[in-house]
């Protein structure tokens, strides 16, 4: 493998990983500003898991994409279900806040 | 003699070019050059960068989603304007496009790679312009709540 190719391959996964990093980062963050904004404790639990089950869902899938990434120089798309979780986590961490907010 | 490869060369293998790298702009008509058939369909696993570029895709508009729902609590406990149902009505717009994003950002990512796979033209991002609409009138909203109330 030519010095060129290996280094355009390995900009691909590393872009992939970085974007699964920021995800987990912003998942973070917003957990962080959910439990500091939520008024009282049952509320700021109920938004810290929520948003807590995004950022673990987000770090752990993120986890394993690098692995795999790292594994094959041509890697096979991530699994479905590591999207549809993620999306169904978010989408929780959605209606929790919906609730808060309108109540 | 230079070494680098000739990026102008077609004929290098197909896991030698970025995408767009051969004069032509990329598209789902090129994504099906790398890979064997999935199945009967005819189906074609796509070039791994196109699928790479569609997952960092998907991530983006998770990231807008939760963006928008960090900018609907923001709304709804920072804003200076004191009337409640204004505030909260802001708020719920926000969180409620942060849902529709996350669950279409799936969709998308989803018909984007049967797209890729059939070697069909790529879907029209519906969500754009619902999220710059929605985004406008939020901001709208906001900037005319706090000169008003």
């Amino acid at each position: 493998m030519r010095r060129g190719d290996r280094a355009r391959r390995g900009l691909q996964a590393e872009r992939t990983e970085l974007a699964w990093v920021r995800t987990g980062l912003a998942a973070a963050a917003l957990t962080a500003l959910t439990t500091h904004m939520a008024g009282g404790l049952s509320a700021q639990v109920l938004a810290a898991t929520a948003a807590g089950v995004v950022t673990v869902i987000a770090v752990t899938a993120g986890a394993l994409r690098a692995r795999a990434l790292r594994a094959h120089p041509e890697p096979a798309p991530a699994p479905p279900s590591s999207f549809a979780l993620l999306t169904a986590a978010v989408v929780l961490a959605g209606m929790v806040t919906l609730a808060l907010v309108a109540t | 003699v230079s070494s680098e490869p000739d990026p102008t060369d077609v004929t290098r293998p197909p896991t030698d070019r970025e995408p767009g790298d051969d004069g032509r702009p990329p598209g789902p008509e090129r994504a099906d050059r790398a890979g064997a058939p999935t199945d009967d369909t005819g189906e074609r696993e796509p070039d791994y960068r196109f699928t790479l570029a569609n997952e960092r895709t998907f991530l983006a508009w998770i990231r807008t989603s939760l963006a928008l729902l960090a900018g609907g609590i923001a709304l709804d406990q920072l804003a200076s304007f004191e009337h409640t149902a204004t505030r909260t009505a802001l708020s719920v717009v926000a969180v409620t496009l942060s849902l529709v994003l996350a669950v279409s950002s799936y969709l998308r990512w989803w018909t984007v790679q049967q797209a890729m796979r059939r070697g069909e033209a790529l879907p029209h991002p519906v969500a754009i312009p619902v999220l710059a609409t929605t985004i406008a009138v939020v901001a709208a909203g906001t900037a005319l709540a706090i000169i008003v109330l």
